[in-house]
């Protein structure tokens, strides 16, 4: 027992006071809303207003999108049809900033179909006005979560027994009655659980609202960020992340009762792998072909638009035509402005890469211990497991609001809102409930009887942790890092409030590029993110390599 | 030598073992027999040092091992499920408890168990049985002062467990290590032990070596758990030779069994016989059943000169 408080201790002291801390701060702030104005509470209503609405507009297109194709994966086999499946899982996992990225190159003024349809159409304005609308906002919504729809609700549709609705049939249903009466209703704990997830993620949106809805539309997470930094605003900023902290926590009770609920197994019985009827040929082709498309354009255009010059460079009389060009990664090395505050976009992928190596490092060191300690059930770990999770629940520019609250004033001497480990102790905030609750998985797993027979054998415990536990675990640690490290190299919420102008994150770099005028700006854009994209989705291969073959 | 004093273990608020006291002495093999879940594996454990027992005492050569950890007892424990590091292949796991000079020595255990072929394979590619040697040198390897298996043959078929049984039988020999095996199976428990110990529901209820215990079961439970054959109360057995025995007392009535003209112990008439190689076992109609050499036919009064035990 005292051994495992030991073990936890670290990892206990930096919540304290990195997570529970600021968000002390917060609420301290907060309870000086009195002082605030009649017409900035207003702002703040009209604003938890409008991120409920565009959360429950996205979520519904999410599952009128989500549910079809979860049906149409569960119900076809075809070739292709696991690619398929992974293509659109891919965007979940991207950071904000590089999906963003992707549809700015595809649809936004700049993007391929606006210079395509000026060009041959000898257009002199864009004619697709994309960014800075509400269906921006919601398509990206919708690219990034359907994942979630088709993953939990395709999943109880294979574990259905298909003896229920061909009962129903014999009973005189039609097939679409049947899907009515009994399917659906099954399917209802599924569906609600994923929908709770969905509008979770929409409702703490923050980089597709702010790079692709542009000044016009205000969330909690923009706003909490702009009245943060911009406006000095501190006591509202803090009255904004209390609601954001109650609607996240509320959605997630939900979520989690809704998935406690889903658990209730429905007998599963062999599969029926559906052949594909002559008649039905054509809408498999028309469903392949939409996934197809609406997942993948997106991912492709940003890659492709990094790479290809399709309009003058400022300067330039006339535009030669469109040719491929490295261009716009050659300029990643440069410093343009000279100026003090500026580096060139390279350094800002140094930074991200050197954060993101600290946070592994920090998270591994503070997760793998606490992990330790509470994979074996009880007491302990009853009380202390929901507690390392509570991050999960709070959005990240909340928690780098609650930061600059908390830091603003020297602590002991230190003052770590000017120290390089800023980001990495943030991102650490954030890792650090993947980190432990993916150790935790792995050490639940190795069973007991390995370190008993080293025991056995004369291993002392430290040995038994170098000899046996962490060779056993390697995947399990390697897979944990490589989580820590995606999750710091694509964060953009909390990094846009704490990074210093000189020590831009890559997605802040991005972002800062993306808002400013010019085709090399946006080239660098599009270099930049199209990087983000590659390591992030590296990253994640990797991850899924390594899960594929653990084994013990 | 290993002396067991009074111990007591609690498990789940119920007691696992009651009172037990044990001793192996040098070069012994304890046979420890019992049904599943009559806390053999939980004894082990504690000897081992993995688990705390309640009250009472482990001790070696008269020290008291309470408070010397696991991996400084210097004793082997070779797991039901062998616990082979999957991370580790044939070689390096025989070598894992074994300081210096350890590959010289890790051959020589494979060279024992006949595996030296097996050196650079995967763990996890063994065989049961292949894994079951592996499993036995890794123990055997640092020279244990005393050796634990438990159920080390549970897990394989029959036709391996014979030949891996008398395998083991030598090597314990040969290898002079006290020894407790667990098992719960009489046939292993006899092949193996010096001395076998039973344990019924926390206790230990007999303990002595084969032949005596065999020759002399202590209660009806040790002679039902042996198989040693028919239980009856005497009072539900007719016959004169059963009339000298109180009505309430357990009667053990061998198989082994000799067929009589006329008298003997016990009449009856033949239910059935089933063929059973060397001989033919017979059961009677009450229920009660004789091997004998020579099949009598079925309907048929038999009389039978039976050895009978009061327990």
């Amino acid at each position: 027992m005292r051994n495992r408080l030991f073990l936890l201790l670290p990892a206990l002291i930096f919540l304290a006071l990195l997570f529970f801390f600021p968000l002390g701060r917060i609420l301290a702030y907060s309870a000086d809303f009195a002082s605030l104005s009649a017409d900035q509470l207003r702002r703040a209503a009209a604003v938890t207003g409008f991120t409920t609405y565009q959360a429950a507009l996205s979520t519904l297109l999410t599952v009128a999108l989500g549910l079809p194709l979860a049906v149409f994966f569960a119900r076809y086999r075809f070739p292709g049809q696991n690619a398929l499946r992974a293509l659109t899982a891919i965007p979940f996992i991207l950071p904000t900033v590089v999906v963003a990225a992707g549809f700015s190159a595809l649809l936004g003024p700049r993007g391929w179909l606006n210079l395509l349809a000026m060009r041959i159409f000898s257009l002199p304005t864009p004619p697709l006005n994309f960014l800075g609308t509400l269906t921006a906002i919601l398509t990206a919504h919708v690219f990034y979560n359907t994942t979630i729809v088709i993953r939990l609700v395709g999943g109880a549709l294979e574990t259905l027994d298909p003896r229920l609705t061909q009962a129903a049939r014999t009973l005189g249903d039609s097939p679409l009655r049947a899907w009515l009466r009994v399917t659906l209703p099954l399917l209802r704990p599924a569906l609600l659980t994923a929908a709770a997830l969905v509008f979770l993620f929409d409702f703490t949106s923050y980089g597709v609202i702010l790079l692709l809805g542009g000044p016009k539309f205000s969330t909690l997470e923009v706003e909490i960020a702009a009245q943060a930094t911009q406006f000095l605003n501190l006591p509202l900023a803090a009255l904004l992340s209390l609601i954001q902290i109650f609607f996240t926590l509320a959605f997630s009770a939900l979520y989690g009762d809704q998935a406690r609920r889903g658990l209730t197994p429905v007998k599963p019985v062999e599969s029926t792998p559906g052949r594909i009827a002559r008649r039905e040929t054509p809408l498999v082709l028309l469903g392949a072909l939409v996934t197809l498309t609406f997942f993948a354009l997106p991912l492709l255009a940003l890659p492709l638009r990094s790479v290809t010059r399709l309009e003058a460079a400022r300067g330039e009389r006339t535009f030669a035509g469109q040719a491929l060009t490295l261009d716009y990664y050659r300029e990643l090395f440069i410093n343009r402005r000279d100026s003090l505050f500026y580096v060139p976009p390279l350094q800002a992928a140094l930074n991200s890469l050197n954060f993101a190596a600290q946070t592994v490092i920090l998270s591994l060191a503070l997760g793998f211990p606490a992990a330790k300690a509470l994979a074996r059930p009880g007491k302990l770990t009853r009380w202390l497991n929901p507690i390392f999770m509570l991050p999960l629940g709070v959005s990240a520019v909340t928690l780098g609001l609650g930061v600059l609250l908390a830091f603003s004033r020297p602590i002991f001497g230190w003052k770590l809102l000017t120290s390089p480990l800023l980001i990495p102790l943030a991102h650490s905030t954030l890792a650090l409930p993947f980190v432990i609750r993916n150790l935790q998985t792995a050490l639940a797993l190795l069973p007991e009887r390995y370190r008993e027979a080293a025991a056995v054998l004369g291993a002392s415990p430290w040995q038994v942790w170098r000899r046996v536990e962490v060779p056993l675990l390697a995947r399990a640690l390697l897979s944990a890092g490589i989580f820590a490290f995606t999750i710091s190299l694509g964060e953009f919420g909390a990094a846009s409030l704490l990074a210093r102008p000189e020590t831009p994150t890559l997605p802040t770099a991005i972002y800062r590029f993306l808002s400013q005028p010019g085709g090399l700006n946006y080239g660098q854009a599009m270099a930049m993110a199209t990087l983000l994209m590659l390591l992030t989705g590296l990253s994640i291969a990797l991850i899924e390599k390594l899960r594929v073959s653990e084994v013990f | 030598m290993l002396e067991i004093l009074r111990l007591n273990k609690i498990y789940d608020g119920q007691p696992l073992l009651t009172e037990i006291s044990l001793t192996v002495a040098a070069g012994e093999t304890l046979c420890l027999l019992g049904a599943s879940g009559s806390g053999k594996s939980t004894l082990l454990r504690i000897i081992a040092g993995l688990e705390s027992a309640e009250s009472g005492e482990v001790r070696w050569d008269g020290q008291n091992l309470a408070d010397t950890p696991t991996h400084l007892r210097n004793f082997g424990l070779m797991f039901q499920e062998y616990a082979l590091f999957p991370h580790l292949n044939v070689l390096q796991n025989v070598a894992f408890g074994l300081r210096s000079d350890h590959l010289r020595r890790a051959r020589e255990m494979l060279a024992l168990v006949k595996m030296t072929t097996f050196e650079r394979r995967r763990v996890t590619d063994l065989s049961g049985g292949e894994q079951q040697r592996v499993a036995l040198a890794r123990a055997l390897a640092p020279a244990p002062r005393l050796l634990m298996l438990d159920e080390p043959l549970g897990a394989l078929d029959r036709a391996l467990r014979e030949e891996l049984l008398l395998e083991l039988r030598q090597i314990l020999r040969r290898s002079g290590i006290p020894a407790i095996y667990v098992t719960h199976d009489q046939q292993e428990a006899f092949t193996l032990g010096d001395k076998i110990a039973l344990l019924h529901d926390g206790h230990i209820v007999q303990a002595g070596t084969p032949p005596d215990v065999f020759a002399k079961p202590a209660s009806a439970w040790v002679a039902r758990f042996l198989g040693l054959g028919n239980l009856v109360l005497a009072g539900e057995i007719s016959g004169e030779a059963f009339a000298r025995f109180p009505a309430s007392a357990t009667l053990l009535l061998r198989p082994r069994a000799r067929r009589v003209k006329s008298g003997g112990t016990l009449r009856g008439v033949v239910a059935d016989v089933l063929f059973r190689g060397d001989f033919y076992r017979v059961t009677l109609e009450n229920g009660l059943f004789f091997d004998l050499p020579e099949a009598p036919q079925v309907g048929e009064i038999i009389f039978l000169q039976v050895e009978t035990q009061i327990l």
